[in-house]
């Protein structure tokens, strides 16, 4: 057993870990944050994408380990109460969520995407969120909804 | 018309879009075991022996269950109980479930079931229809390979085909699919204090599985509960049975909350596929572009299990023509059993497959015609008052006419 | 085999001595391959030394001849790295096209290069670039051409206690391009890919490699394409003399293979999509 130190959404969590847990048990079982998903466990899917230190990761192919020290935010971790984030409003807004699995990692893809590059084209919109597989196949909406989160965010950055 | 073209919000986004949404792999219990089946990894043979013996032994595991301790019955089944629970000796696929293993936390679970030693006497099974078909094929269904197998007629073939000008003949084969719904199938037992057992699932049919699990378990239906939680997609794969009787059994014998997971391994080698079918088409053309004859023999690989083979194959069947007029048809389709994975219920459940067949003979005989594939289309496309090859009438909603002359008004062909 | 204890050094130095002292330990990388094979039991370490925190690895430098990659620089880091892009066309094209946003986050030139062997994306490019693998250990330091190493990869193979640590490549000025075939655009690993660098004058190739991927136990050069090519015009590369001769290479390093019939002609657009990308390059070097 190691001990590791996450900051997670803003909180620190110190456990002591089995080191070969993975970086999404970490998140689901033993912080309990269950809105990160596990979809095939070997980084095809992208449901288990969080944001580690900035970057998108998939928390399956992550060890907890390794993530010692790091910053990671989950699903949880983008609203702020009751306040949603402008790309949750977006997705809500144009229907881009079906069954809804895929969207925490894709809402996460997004935040990375928006983070690094507001202006993001529609290709690039596309290749930003190219790890995260929609079995619904509602990307077009997705998409759309990234197009009006952009929108959101500008406003909001003008507003201000 | 109020819904159509009007954005609605859907009620369960809010939990969808905040990771709130509850799946039945984010449930957990207090004292909750994991439990999980040891499937077989061949297609076709006799369970010899397995070493539950030893798996009783390993560390964190609190029971093996094998069919002998279902208290009710050992199969399921959407139409025919064919499915089994748990093997009693014969498997027919690979992934065929042989015991039930229970534990007190995931890594002995994973741990155990790699443990588990299965001796078979392995058969020589069936892969193909072709082969299920032939005379000294084994017996994979219930006395016959063949589930089902349905017949439609109409008009005359052989003075249908008399009249063509065209006739054109083609083999179609469609693929095995897998329905890949992004969350692994995963379900939650447990007691209600007034002893109702309780199934926490992501299920297309609550009603079927409380039946199932009721059958299983050999109490009155009144006794379980079925709560549908968050359904992360299934498209037809969560119509069937998968961890519910599982589940429901851990937690009757253990009388404690339990959990089953699937990886997604375990996901596409349990759950059902879409019929792979073989269409063999005869369709004949009069000298005026109308369809006058077709001829059709459809064969879906159903698989080891029935599931809802025979509705799938109807469905194939009755869709054989398209949206055409053809007044003199001979269509047959078959279920066929085989060793492979079973197939059933995916979008569109047989009506899907034939397309494939009947939209490219249509080109190739728009071709051979010297006519745009539209307007061939537009030509022989149903209308109020067509008959379909089943003899149907129809009288209202058909809209394909309509719809063709929006393409060709779009797409400046003249029809 | 189970796994005991989990390092996490700061510097080259102490992951050194843990190799060294631990005899059953595994290096960890970006682990995007190494967790696949955890999954499934395989390769199992009894000490994982994880090289994530080492920032000596971690940088891209340019010196007066050449600019050594550190080996734990993620597939991320070399797509936005400037330097890389004023000089390594089909490094850049590579790292694009390598896995998804979340895999490129975290995957590195060094595990790419150590564990991806077959189908390793970015090994073409270094090969066909020249590049140079530095090992270190303990007591040892050594240069291996990346072409060497997979060559005699019998004697070159990374030891137990090596570390590989940078990876240099010669500045010159040569264009170079990518093309990968994978089986959809984002994740897949390639059933297929060509990197090439040349140099031209006046559009006479004066020099030329080509580096092929997943078409053999590991990548390799064209060397009968190489020598034929030079003091030709680059339109003859694409011409069938050229095509017909990597049709060939392919046939004969996996004709025992069921893909055969499909990669010998694919290998043919994947080739000339690559020279197209680098002659597009142009006078970008």
């Amino acid at each position: 057993m190691i001990e590791v130190t996450l900051k997670i959404n803003g909180k620190m969590y110190t456990r002591k870990i089995n080191p070969m847990l993975r970086l999404i048990d970490f998140i689901r079982d033993e912080i309990k944050l269950k809105g990160t998903k596990e979809g095939c466990g070997e980084g095809e899917c992208g449901a288990c994408t969080v944001i580690m230190n900035g970057k998108t990761v998939n928390s399956c192919l992550v060890l907890a380990a390794s993530a010692n020290g790091a910053e990671i935010t989950t699903i949880e971790g983008l609203s702020n109460g009751d306040h949603l984030h402008p790309i949750q409003e977006a997705f809500i807004e144009v229907g881009a969520v079906q069954c809804g699995y895929c969207i925490p990692g894709m809402i996460l893809s997004t935040k990375a995407l928006l983070d690094e590059n507001l202006d993001a084209t529609e290709a690039q919109i596309k290749e930003g969120i190219s790890g995260n597989l929609c079995r619904c196949t509602g990307y077009t909406k997705i998409v759309e909804g990234v197009k009006i989160a952009q929108k959101k965010i500008i406003n909001s950055q003008e507003g201000d | 018309m109020q819904a159509v073209g009007v954005n609605y919000t859907r009620p369960d986004v809010y939990g969808k879009i905040s990771g709130k949404a509850v799946y039945p792999d984010d449930i957990e219990f207090e004292g909750m075991l994991y439990a999980g089946v040891k499937r077989s990894t061949i297609a076709y043979g006799k369970v010899l022996s397995i070493n539950i013996d030893e798996i009783k032994q390993l560390p964190g595991v609190e029971y093996v269950i094998d069919y002998t301790m279902i208290p009710g019955a050992i199969s399921h089944g959407v139409i025919f109980k064919d499915i089994p629970i748990l093997v009693k000796d014969i498997v027919k696929r690979i992934g065929d479930c042989l015991i039930l293993i229970v534990t007190n936390d995931k890594e002995s679970l994973k741990n155990a079931l790699k443990q588990v030693k299965v001796e078979y006497e392995e058969y020589e099974g069936v892969f193909t229809v072709d082969d299920a078909l032939k005379e000294d094929a084994p017996i994979i269904g219930d006395g016959s390979n063949i589930l089902y197998d349905i017949k439609i007629k109409a008009g005359n073939i052989d003075e249908g085909f008399k009249e063509a000008l065209h006739i054109t003949e083609n083999l179609y084969c469609s693929q095995m699919t897998e329905h890949a719904f992004l969350q692994p199938e995963a379900a939650v037992a447990c007691y209600d204090d007034d002893g109702t057992l309780k199934v926490y699932v992501a299920t297309q049919y609550p009603h079927y599985d409380r039946e199932e699990v009721a059958r299983c378990l050999n109490v009155s239906e009144d006794k379980v509960k079925i709560i549908n939680t968050t359904i992360g997609g299934a498209f037809g794969a969560r119509e069937d049975i998968n961890p519910q009787c599982h589940a429901a059994i851990a937690t009757y014998i253990s009388k404690k909350p339990v959990k089953v997971l699937y990886t997604r391994e375990e996901s596409i080698i349990s759950h059902s596929k879409r019929h792979p079918m073989k269409m063999h088409y005869k369709t004949g053309v009069t000298k005026d572009g109308k369809l006058c004859a077709l001829k059709a023999r459809i064969y879906g690989d159903t698989g080891a299990y029935a599931s809802w083979g025979m509705n799938v194959l109807r469905k194939a069947a009755v869709h054989a023509t398209g949206p055409y007029v053809i007044p003199n048809v001979d269509i047959q389709a078959l279920a066929v059993y085989t060793n492979n994975p079973y197939s059933g219920a995916m979008r569109g459940f047989g009506a899907t497959q034939v397309p494939l067949a009947s939209e490219s003979q249509m080109d190739i005989l728009a071709e051979k015609l010297n006519m745009h594939p539209l307007k061939f289309r537009y030509i022989n496309s149903f209308e109020v008052g067509s008959n379909t090859a089943t003899g149907q009438k129809l009288v209202s909603s058909v809209g394909i006419k309509k719809c063709i002359e929006k393409i060709a008004e779009i797409a400046e062909i003249k029809l | 085999m189970k796994l005991l204890s989990f390092f996490q050094p700061n510097n080259i130095d102490e992951a050194k001595v843990l190799l060294s002292k631990y005899e059953n330990s595994k290096l960890l990388a970006g682990g995007t391959d190494l967790l696949l094979d955890f999954k499934k039991d395989m390769n199992v370490p009894q000490y994982l030394i994880d090289l994530s925190k080492i920032l000596e690895l971690k940088s891209i430098v340019e010196n007066e001849s050449d600019i050594t990659i550190g080996s734990m620089v993620t597939f991320t880091q070399v797509k936005g790295n400037k330097l890389i892009k004023d000089n390594f066309n089909s490094i850049i094209l590579c790292a694009k096209s390598m896995g998804s946003p979340q895999i490129r986050n975290v995957a590195t030139i060094g595990g790419n290069i150590i564990n991806g062997a077959v189908a390793a994306d970015i090994v073409p490019c270094v090969i066909s670039l020249d590049g140079i693998l530095v090992f270190e250990s303990i007591d040892t330091l050594r240069e291996v051409r990346c072409e060497d190493y997979f060559r005699n990869n019998s004697i070159e193979k990374i030891k137990g206690n090596e570390i590989l640590t940078k990876i240099i490549i010669p500045k010159r000025p040569w264009l170079s391009g990518y093309y990968k075939l994978g089986k959809r655009n984002s994740l897949a690993i390639a059933r297929a890919n060509t990197a090439l660098s040349l140099s031209i004058e006046e559009n006479i190739i004066k020099d030329l490699r080509v580096c092929l991927g997943a078409v053999g136990k590991f990548p390799f050069r064209v060397n009968e394409l190489e020598s034929r090519a030079v003091g030709k015009i680059v339109e003859w590369l694409f011409d069938d003399e050229a095509l017909n001769i990597l049709e060939n290479t392919v046939y004969e390093s996996i004709k025992e293979r069921k893909t055969m019939p499909f990669k010998r002609n694919a290998i043919k657009g994947v080739f000339k999509n690559a020279l197209l990308s680098a002659v597009e390059s142009g006078g970008n070097k």
